[in-house]
């Protein structure tokens, strides 16, 4: 899901993704001179827990992550602010080298793009920077990779086919069962409730002695 | 078939490809006709096999917030589908209407249980119990089977109550179709599953509940909509007449048409129930609809998620304020 987190605030993108257990969270960022998308994440944080990466272009130079540059930028504690609150960690690249190529010979080129990954996610491979891929623009690539595990997606149902030996069964056995419930007497509340639930418990039952397990493929119709 | 098969002359295949296509083309147009004129309902010409997958690129955000966690998205989902819970209303004018002479209220027969299911088709998605009206169907072709679910029927009114079994519910909640956007739960549509037996019952009721108040006179000559023997045609022929009747005295007529938003959700229970009170049904059926009316669990699927239940209140005050 890509959407602007804020509409006056363009370079922050969330992509969400659930699985059964969370909602976990990619954040892309471009963050200007004046750090506005910085502080505006930092002012409103909401239920972004389980962030698993946060990627972009801080535009902010310091030492920690550049060797060439021997100064610390003044923005550094919002940076480090809003990834501790995040439980990210820096993922340096295995090829260090700058992020972004000057327009101008004179000026030097930059590291000003950098991902933050939860530590405790072990599914990140390496972090690799591609000059190679950056073609037209004054960024290089940044490519992580993400180790993605098989997993059976239980897409399952349970059904009885129309006209099918199993069907007659059930309606057989629904019928001759409900036959056996007790409907004569039934003088308070108490006893409706029971009668019903017993005619729950029949149908139920007589739905998992015949239904039969279906997987749903990607060669079944969608509607 | 078998003429090409002797002979294995291409003009026997080409009688035989022909037939296929008259026999498939008079199959299809027999079933689309069967279709539209008999059960209206186009949609029974497609498969039905796999879940209509609900729109994944958007972020869904409820009162301009974000819902960044599923917990987050159940409760927009409820919030919005039960907005009107607990509203205040004034009911004052229901008691300058006149109070109408006590309707008896007779048991269920055979036949009412046999006409209202008769009319239910045997395609619609069954609810938490998995019985379907096909199966309920060959189920009451039984006498005594159809007896039992009488006596339970009638329980229900004479006790004055309506059991949690048949009020538990899921809902399904599916892409309102036509939206540039789906990023608000407003663009999505709740379909409530109930289970089967509970909703023959309810139908029974409903047509009784019709019926009284059809014969009473209780229902206004206007009113159109889920009355029986009453379609969209009379609705159009009476609004004719009111357009020739007006061009006969040189007027212009103006038509408004609007929809009411979140209009069953709207209702107020407690007002439904001074109505029934009003038009002569007996407290029984009073307190029936009182407990109908309560607490109803239900949990919301999307896609494979389901949510955990939910309690549906509505107007809570139907069970503490009586029918004064």
């Amino acid at each position: 899901m890509i959407k602007p987190f804020d509409p006056h605030h363009w370079d922050v993108n969330i992509l969400a993704f659930h699985t059964d257990q969370a909602t976990n969270f990619i954040i892309n960022i471009y963050s200007n001179s004046n750090q506005n998308a910085l502080h505006f994440l930092n002012q409103n944080i909401i239920n972004l827990d389980n962030t698993v990466v946060m990627i972009g272009d801080f535009n902010i130079r310091d030492n920690n992550w550049d060797p060439n540059y021997p100064h610390h930028s003044i923005h550094i504690d919002d940076l480090v602010t809003l990834a501790e609150s995040l439980g990210l960690e820096l993922f340096p690249p295995i090829n260090p080298g700058p992020t972004r190529f000057a327009d101008n010979p004179h000026d030097s080129n930059s590291v000003i793009d950098l991902v933050f990954i939860n530590p405790n996610n072990s599914g990140f491979g390496q972090h690799t920077l591609h000059p190679d891929l950056r073609k037209p623009s004054d960024h290089v690539s940044l490519i992580i990779e993400v180790g993605i595990k098989e997993a059976n997606i239980d897409n399952v149902i349970w059904s009885i086919c129309k006209d099918s030996k199993e069907e007659e069964n059930f309606i057989k056995a629904i019928t001759n069962n409900t036959l056996a419930l007790n409907t004569m007497d039934i003088v308070s509340k108490k006893a409706l409730e029971t009668v019903v639930q017993h005619l729950a418990n029949i149908f139920n039952d007589a739905w998992y002695s015949y239904a039969k397990r279906k997987h749903i493929t990607k060669y079944s119709k969608e509607w | 078939m078998n003429r090409y098969c002797t002979s294995g002359s291409i003009q026997h295949w080409k009688e035989f490809k022909s037939n296929i296509h008259i026999a498939k083309r008079k199959f299809f147009n027999d079933k689309i006709y069967k279709i539209s004129s008999s059960n209206k309902r186009p949609w029974d010409l497609m498969n039905w096999v796999k879940k209509k997958s609900l729109p994944t690129i958007e972020f869904i955000s409820y009162k301009d917030q974000p819902c960044n966690s599923l917990l987050e998205l159940w409760h927009a989902l409820h919030s919005l589908y039960n907005s009107m819970e607990n509203r205040p209303i004034n009911v004052s004018f229901i008691n300058k209407q006149p109070q109408a002479d006590q309707i008896q209220w007779l048991s269920f027969s055979k036949q009412e249980f046999k006409d209202a299911i008769a009319k239910c088709s045997a395609l619609l998605t069954p609810g938490p119990d998995h019985i379907s009206w096909r199966h309920l169907k060959s189920l009451i072709t039984s006498d005594r089977c159809l007896i039992k679910i009488m006596q339970i029927a009638n329980a229900c009114i004479n006790l004055e109550y309506w059991l949690s079994h048949f009020k538990s519910s899921n809902t399904v909640v599916i892409p309102k179709p036509n939206k540039d956007s789906h990023n608000s739960p407003k663009s999505f549509h709740p379909i409530i599953l109930l289970n089967t037996t509970g909703k023959l019952i309810k139908k029974v009721i409903s047509n009784c509940l019709q019926f009284h108040l059809s014969a009473n006179s209780f229902l206004n000559s206007h009113q159109f909509g889920s009355i029986q023997q009453c379609s969209t045609t009379d609705a159009g022929i009476y609004l004719t007449h009111l357009i020739r009747a007006g061009w006969l005295k040189q007027y212009h007529t103006s038509v408004i048409a609007f929809d009411i938003a979140q209009f069953f959700p709207s209702l107020n229970h407690y007002f439904l129930s001074l109505c029934l009170k009003k038009v002569g049904l007996n407290s029984n059926v009073i307190q029936f609809f009182n407990s109908y009316h309560s607490n109803h669990p239900t949990s919301y699927s999307w896609n494979n998620l389901s949510s955990p239940l939910f309690d549906v209140v509505k107007d809570g005050m139907v069970e503490d304020r009586g029918t004064e």
